[in-house]
């Protein structure tokens, strides 16, 4: 695939920190614009899907219950999984870490060119398709909105809807270029082509991967659960684009995190009920497929399934053990104020938004790829997330519990402004005249500014505040200054 | 064209050093935050708000598919087996009357092996081979040589009410294909293999058939990934026909 430098907008390899790279993500209109279109959608799809079950906050606490137990019962299950599974002939691949699973992969697609790809974010977690590429193999991902962003050589931005950042404009110009060796240049220049509707652009790409799809050696996909009761995985698609990468090579490779083991088909059944719901509104993903059911016998098929620790049995034992209830249905990102105003980029990893927040710091740790310190402090704790997590997880407690660890270690504040304040703060609340006096003089220079307006429209070292709205005066404030 | 051997390629020993060291870490109990214990018992079923709870499995799976966007032929009721025939030699003469006339092409319908011994029993195949060409699919490489294979028919196993969800035991390839390759899909179901909720489709899945995929198929293949805006015939069939009997 080649890359295409006038067409990539990805931020999300920079060495920017979370705060310029949002400030960056703000002024850009066209990114503002697509995050648009999505939000709403994915709103009231969810909250439809709900209100129209009668018992929807015990449907809520059931999935709950079934993910607790299969942490609970992570190694025994994961245990019972394997052995499930070798019993009808399918392979179980453990890695510890990201590098262990590239390398399982690349050697289970050794003399294999053609690759296909179902959409999997642990793929993307442990960089497959580069490491694939590298190997001499030729990757193609077939979800629509992966294929979207390998074309345009970017990260996912959303855990369920990969080029949720991308308008159909930029998505025209980018089939121009690969498809038909058009470059954006020209079609604005010499060849004004109009722009063509969406279901035009799903047509081409139709057509493009159909033939990737008849030709693949192996087809890679994520799975959503591993049921250990069966030794079989459940996978989700609403394309069809990972069950035709299950379905057409010979050989088969599911890459699961190990979080994703749950017991027996009753617990199976009590997440799928959330899942689709939380995701996209839907009562069930439009293919919900079970591979490794049975003993595999007929047409030389094979199936691997690699699961990828990565960090997360580290997490099974500390603090953030309930984050390893997350079914990724992206329900949090799509009710976060700062997700849906800064995108997915803006968070650095191919984690976003609210379990983002928790996940890149423990998990991108333990690989030591980036800094995520920033991360759990981008929060204003409004507690959507938490509110519509179909799986319970406290994500705004887990975020403060990241504070905490941090300010134990302990991190000092990095801007010169930050130390300044926070050294002037430790002066004034051990010394209780010096705060009064203080307190007294600082109120006096409140009322002189809000003289006549009862507001601020102007305050020094709070302009990030003043320049775009006023502050009001504060009730105690005002009742301390008429003393 | 690939080796049938597929010893594991990374050592068994890398392998087993790896889930040693990772069940290890897991029974760590050092820090861990005690998981409340949800001890309600909580109702297993759906209840849906609103509307008349569906008495039978039928009206609930009709207007559950037809939301998924399923269309039913030849309108939404049940027809009687006898009658299958007819009913999609109709729809084939139709759609080679609208569709393929102008090439004076037969619209191609692609079955399997399995699919050809029911359609035979139902004495369906005579009635609708003047309409189309109906191809054996055996293999994946058929599917290379049959480009855009607008049609296929099969049986489901069963489907769910619940969900308005239809499911296949799928034992090669070839027969998982036919789900997804063709432009349309042709869907036959008996009535006696609805089941009310998802929790029995899994256990019905529990059979004594030889099956190697289950596949639960919930409507046409469908997109949101440009704009969110929704559309049907992502990579799998644009359009999906239902002919429910009994």
């Amino acid at each position: 695939m080649r890359a295409v430098p006038s067409l990539t907008h990805s931020a999300s390899h920079s060495s920017q920190s979370f705060q310029q790279k949002s400030a960056t993500a703000l002024e850009n209109s066209t990114l503002r614009a697509a995050l648009g279109k999505a939000g709403a959608g994915f709103l009231n799809a969810r909250k439809k899907a709900f209100e129209q079950i009668e018992n929807s906050a015990n449907i809520k606490a059931r999935a709950q219950q079934a993910r607790a137990r299969a942490i609970d019962n992570m190694p025994e299950l994961l245990l019972q999984f394997e052995r499930n599974a070798h019993a009808k002939g399918v392979h179980v691949h453990w890695a510890e870490t990201a590098e262990q699973a590239r390398a399982i992969i690349i050697n289970l697609c050794r003399g294999k060119k053609r690759i296909i790809k179902g959409k999997s974010m642990a793929s993307e977690e442990i960089e497959l398709n580069q490491a694939l590429l590298k190997s001499g193999a030729e990757v193609t991902e077939t979800d629509l909105g992966e294929y979207i962003i390998q074309l345009a050589n970017e990260t996912p931005s959303h855990i369920i809807a990969p080029a949720v950042h991308k308008t159909r404009a930029q998505i025209d110009a980018l089939f121009r270029y690969h498809h038909e060796n058009i470059h954006e240049a020209k079609i604005a220049d010499n060849n004004p082509k109009p722009q063509r509707k969406s279901s035009q652009l799903i047509e081409e790409a139709r057509q493009k991967i159909r033939d990737k799809f008849l030709q693949a050696e192996v087809g890679i996909t994520g799975a959503n659960m591993l049921i250990a009761s069966r030794g079989a995985a459940l996978l989700l698609t609403n394309e069809g684009n990972g069950d035709l990468s299950a379905i057409m090579p010979q050989r088969h490779i599911m890459l699961a995190g190990i979080e994703k083991v749950i017991a027996d088909d009753a617990d199976a059944v009590a997440v799928l009920r959330v899942l689709g719901r939380s995701a996209t509104g839907q009562s069930l993903g439009n293919y919900t497929s079970l591979y490794g059911a049975q003993p595999l016998q007929a047409d030389g098929k094979d199936l691997h399934f690699v699961l990828l620790d990565n960090g997360r049995s580290e997490m099974h034992s500390s603090l953030w053990r309930d984050m390893l209830r997350c079914i990724r249905c992206g329900a949090c990102l799509n009710h976060c104020p700062v997700y849906t105003s800064v995108g997915g980029h803006t968070y650095g990893w191919v984690y976003s938004g609210p379990m983002g927040k928790v996940l890149t710091p423990l998990l991108a740790e333990a690989s030591r790829k980036t800094s995520a310190q920033e991360l759990p402090h981008a929060s204003s704790f409004c507690g959507r997330c938490v509110e519509v997590c179909p799986v319970g997880i406290p994500l705004t407690s887990l975020m403060r519990r990241l504070r905490e660890r941090d300010f134990e270690k302990p991190l000092r504040p990095q801007s010169l402004k930050a130390k300044f304040a926070c050294a002037t703060m430790r002066l004034l609340f051990a010394h209780p005249k010096l705060y009064r006096l203080f307190l007294a003089c600082f109120l006096r220079i409140l009322k002189l500014l809000a003289r006549g307006k009862g507001h601020i429209s102007y305050l020094p070292t709070a302009t990030a505040w003043t320049s775009t709205r006023d502050l009001p005066i504060n009730r105690s404030a005002r009742a301390a200054i008429s003393q | 064209m690939t080796s049938r051997t597929s010893t594991p390629p990374i050592t068994s020993q890398a392998t087993s050093t790896a889930r040693a060291r990772i069940i290890a870490n897991l029974k760590i109990k050092k820090r861990a935050v005690k998981a409340e214990k949800n001890t309600t018992i909580l109702p297993k079923f759906l209840k849906r708000k609103g509307e008349a709870q569906e008495e039978n499995s039928t009206a609930e799976f009709i207007s559950r598919a037809e939301k998924l966007s399923c269309k039913f032929l030849p309108a939404p009721k049940v027809i009687a087996k006898n009658s299958l025939a007819t009913t999609l030699a109709t729809y084939l003469k139709s759609r080679y009357k609208n569709g393929t006339k102008k090439n004076n092409k037969k619209i191609s319908v692609l079955i399997d092996g399995e699919q050809k011994k029911l359609l035979a029993n139902l004495n369906v195949q005579k009635k609708i081979e003047p309409y189309c060409n109906l191809i054996e699919v055996q293999e994946i490489v058929d599917f290379a040589t049959t480009p855009f294979p607008p049609l296929s028919i099969q049986q489901a196993d069963y489907a769910i009410a619940e969900t308005g969800s239809l499911v296949f035991l799928q034992n090669t390839r070839a027969q998982a294909a036919l789900s997804f390759l063709p432009t349309r899909h042709i869907v036959l179901l008996d009535e006696k293999d609805l089941l009310p909720s998802l929790e029995q489709a899994f256990a019905r899945s529990n059979t004594s058939k030889t099956y190697w995929a289950c596949l639960t198929i919930s409507g046409p293949s469908r997109t949101a990934d440009i704009e969110q805006e929704l559309h049907l015939g992502a990579h799998g069939p644009k359009e999906l026909l239902i002919i429910l009997y009994r």
